[in-house]
């Protein structure tokens, strides 16, 4: 059981989806994480073991090495890729109730702002590390971030943002959350925040990376 | 707006279009763009870039649009200076590297709206690597162009007896974005297209702006992330 589920890791991170997808090139010919997901729920493997000893552990894996700058933007899409694929058989378990979600997630690029490669990123390593994931899109309005609260009341909130005139309106959002459910988790991250703003702002957390995101989440719901 | 082609001389308000060819954009600087060192980026990245890069040249409309702004036009006070009778802080660190500018060109350059929707539907085949390698491409080809006028304004200093300042811009280091709605005052309305939204947004968002000085004793940085405060940024070299 262990070995399928390391194998599961291996090619989350390594971006192999299945066994057709040519790459990575050492591993051509080789199950991916279709088939070796779907084997290991076959096998009797429960979907949180899966969940939580196979995806979990390859994107933290590559989350890492991206925060470390030893990997970059298009190999986080890769694996995320080959996460989508495990996750097609997850889904069947998350909604009997047979596998939890860590938790649900709620993120989106700040009114005024269209900038979305960013916050997908931050969505798909969410997903990845067992959060349900309510992605919002961009230029979304903070009655738009209050709506989707009232619908899944207790979600954690993300907002991004690539320019200091838009990060700007994060603000106002954080300030309505906080007014309205006063002990949702707030995360702010995009290439013009500091952890100084986050604070100014009363966010609770800035993340410099999609991973940074999901430590601080996981650490604050533990 | 009628463009001039490319190798007329620099002039003061034209607009000018600039062939794909041009530009020589390779794949080794779009590996570069997305954190690689040439060459180093994992499969499929290379292939996707390389046919990429063949379909991009059939959706780019490359503008670039120039204002020449003359001393006693320019006048340099601490952080802050005046072109035209326009206000611009670029804060005191540009300040500093355009003090002794005697001429500023001030400009505008998009890869265009075509190149925009094209990104989209790179996204929307469902392979969010296409996507980011036609977002990498679609950004490094609005850099180029921005090469492609800075030498053009080398040329011109030269023709003048000056050296020119590295490229300066809204939104880097200590110079607001929310400058862009005073820089785009000096450019032709509807500079090359391009439309600024109320929070200083340019689009199509493959769109640059900025400034460079001329002066006899202006000097370029030779690195531009020496200039720049984002110290977490991955391109950081
Ligand atoms: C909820 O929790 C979280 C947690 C983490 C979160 C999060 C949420 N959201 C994001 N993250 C984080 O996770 C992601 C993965 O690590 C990251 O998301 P990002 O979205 O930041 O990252 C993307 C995945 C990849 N990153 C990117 O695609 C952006 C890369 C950099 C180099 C960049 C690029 C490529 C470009 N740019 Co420009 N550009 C820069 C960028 C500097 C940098 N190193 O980030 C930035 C964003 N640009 C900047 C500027 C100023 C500008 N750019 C401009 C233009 C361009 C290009 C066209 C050349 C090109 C494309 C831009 C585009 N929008 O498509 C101009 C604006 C364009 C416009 N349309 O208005 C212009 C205004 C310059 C000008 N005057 O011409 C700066 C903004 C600073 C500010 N003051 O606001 C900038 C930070 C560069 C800098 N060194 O200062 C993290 O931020």
């Amino acid at each position: 059981m262990d070995d399928i589920l390391q194998r599961i890791a291996t090619c989350i991170e390594r971006g192999k989806v299945n066994a057709t997808s040519p790459y990575p090139p050492d591993l051509k010919g080789q199950d991916g994480a279709h088939e070796l997901t779907k084997a290991a729920l076959e096998m009797g493997v429960s979907p949180s073991d899966v969940l939580a000893q196979g995806l979990v552990v390859g994107m933290n894996s590559i989350g890492r090495k991206f925060s470390e700058n030893k990997v970059f933007v298009p190999d986080l899409l890769m694996a995320s890729k080959a996460m989508q694929a495990a996750m097609v058989h997850l889904k069947p378990f998350f909604e009997s109730g047979e596998a939890k979600h860590r938790g649900t997630f709620i993120i989106g690029t700040v009114q005024g702002d269209l900038h979305d490669i960013g916050k997908n990123l931050v969505s798909m390593v969410m997903e990845g590390g067992g959060w349900q994931v309510i992605d919002l899109g961009v230029d979304v309005s903070t009655e738009k971030f209050l709506d989707a609260l009232n619908a899944h009341p207790g979600s954690a909130v993300g907002l991004s943002a690539l320019l200091t005139t838009t990060m700007v309106n994060m603000e106002k959002t954080v300030a309505a959350v906080r007014a309205q459910h006063p002990d949702t988790k707030i995360i702010v991250g995009g290439a013009p925040l500091t952890a100084e703003y986050a604070k100014k702002i009363g966010a609770d957390a800035y993340a410099p990376d999609p991973q940074g995101a999901l430590d601080y989440l996981v650490g604050a719901v533990a | 707006m009628d463009f001039l082609e490319a190798d007329a001389p620099l002039l003061d308000g034209e607009e000018y279009s600039v062939e794909f060819e041009a530009l020589a954009l390779n794949p080794a600087q779009v590996e570069w763009a997305m954190g690689y060192e040439p060459g180093q980026a994992p499969e499929p990245v290379p292939g996707v870039i390389a046919e990429l890069l063949v379909e991009a040249s059939r959706h780019a409309s490359v503008k670039v649009g120039v204002r020449l702004f003359r001393a006693p036009e320019v006048l340099l006070d601490g952080a802050a200076m005046q072109v035209d009778g326009v206000v611009l802080n670029p804060g005191d660190r540009i300040a500093g590297l355009l003090s002794g500018a005697r001429e500023v060109a001030i400009y505008a350059a998009t890869a265009g709206s075509g190149v925009d929707d094209w990104i989209r539907a790179q996204f929307a085949t469902g392979d969010p690597v296409r996507g980011y390698v036609a977002d990498t491409i679609g950004s490094e080809l609005v850099e180029r162009a921005a090469d492609w006028l800075e030498e053009r304004v080398i040329d011109h200093a030269i023709g003048l007896g000056c050296f020119t300042t590295s490229r300066f811009s809204p939104g880097f280091c200590e110079w607001d974005v929310s400058e862009q709605h005073a820089l785009f005052s000096l450019l032709p309305r509807a500079c090359c297209g391009i439309t600024l939204t109320e929070t200083a947004l340019m689009l199509p968002v493959k769109s640059v702006s900025g400034l460079i000085g001329m002066g006899p004793e202006c000097e370029r940085a030779t690195n531009a992330c020496m200039v720049c405060t984002m110290k977490t940024c991955f391109r950081r070299r």
